[in-house]
C-alpha cells in the first residue's frame, strides 16, 4: 500500500513540467516587466520575417 | 481556469501582430490576477518554432519560454496516457489536426475555456469545451 502511495506521488508530479527557480522567485512585477523588456529588445533587431508569427503557427497547423 | 492555444503567447512575443497589444493586456491581467492557467507542455516548442522561423534570436525565444514557465499561475501539462487516450478520442470524433485535439482535450479533462486565435481550433473544439478570444478573459474580470 505504502509503495503505492509513493507510485502515485511520482506520478502526480510528473503531470506539470518542472519550474525554473530564478523566474519563480520573482515577484508579478518584475516578471510583468522582465517579459515587456524582453519583447522590446527581441522585436529591435533587423531581417525579421515581416509575417506575423501567429500565421508561421497557422501555416505548420493547416 | 483557461487553457491557451499558442497563437496567443505568440501574438504577446510578436510586435508587428494585430492582437500583439490585446493579448500582451490579457498575460498582464492574468498574471496579476493569479488568474490559473493550464497548457499543453508541447506549447512550448509550437511558439518556439514559430518564433524562431519569424527570425527572433534563440536566446530572446528560450528566455521568453522561461519567464511563461516561472508564472505560477500557468502549468504546462505533460501527456499522460489517459489525457493521451483522450486526446485520440477527440481527433476522431471532431476529425480535427492532432495539436487542436491537444489543446481540445486538454481543455476538456480540467475543465477550462479554450482561449484562441486559431478559428478554425474554436469553431470545432465548442461541441465539446467552452471556447472564447483572449480579450474575454479581461471582460470577464470587468
Amino acid at each position: 500500500m505504502k509503495s503505492n502511495t509513493i507510485i502515485l506521488e511520482k506520478q502526480e508530479q510528473q503531470v506539470k513540467l518542472s519550474k525554473l527557480d530564478t523566474y519563480t522567485n520573482l515577484s508579478n512585477s518584475e516578471l510583468i516587466e522582465g517579459i515587456k523588456c524582453l519583447i522590446k529588445k527581441a522585436n529591435a533587431i533587423e531581417g525579421l520575417d515581416s509575417k506575423p508569427a501567429r500565421e508561421i503557427l497557422m501555416e505548420d497547423r493547416r | 481556469m483557461y487553457c491557451i492555444d499558442a497563437s496567443v503567447m505568440i501574438a504577446i512575443f510578436d510586435e508587428s501582430d494585430v492582437f500583439h497589444d490585446v493579448s500582451l493586456r490579457m498575460l498582464e491581467f492574468v498574471i496579476k490576477a493569479k488568474t490559473n492557467i493550464i497548457m499543453p507542455a508541447f506549447a512550448l516548442a509550437e511558439i518556439a518554432g514559430a518564433l524562431t522561423r519569424k527570425g527572433y534570436k534563440n536566446d530572446d525565444v528560450a528566455k521568453y519560454l522561461n519567464y511563461l514557465r516561472g508564472c505560477r499561475n500557468i502549468d504546462f501539462i505533460l501527456p499522460t496516457n489517459e489525457l493521451c487516450e483522450l486526446t485520440i478520442n477527440i481527433a476522431l470524433q471532431l476529425r480535427v489536426k492532432g495539436s487542436d485535439s491537444i489543446y481540445i482535450a486538454v481543455s476538456s479533462f480540467y475543465k477550462l475555456t479554450l482561449i484562441s486565435y486559431d478559428n478554425q481550433q474554436r469553431e470545432r473544439g465548442k461541441s465539446i469545451v467552452e471556447t472564447a478570444a483572449p480579450e474575454s478573459i479581461i471582460l470577464s474580470k470587468e
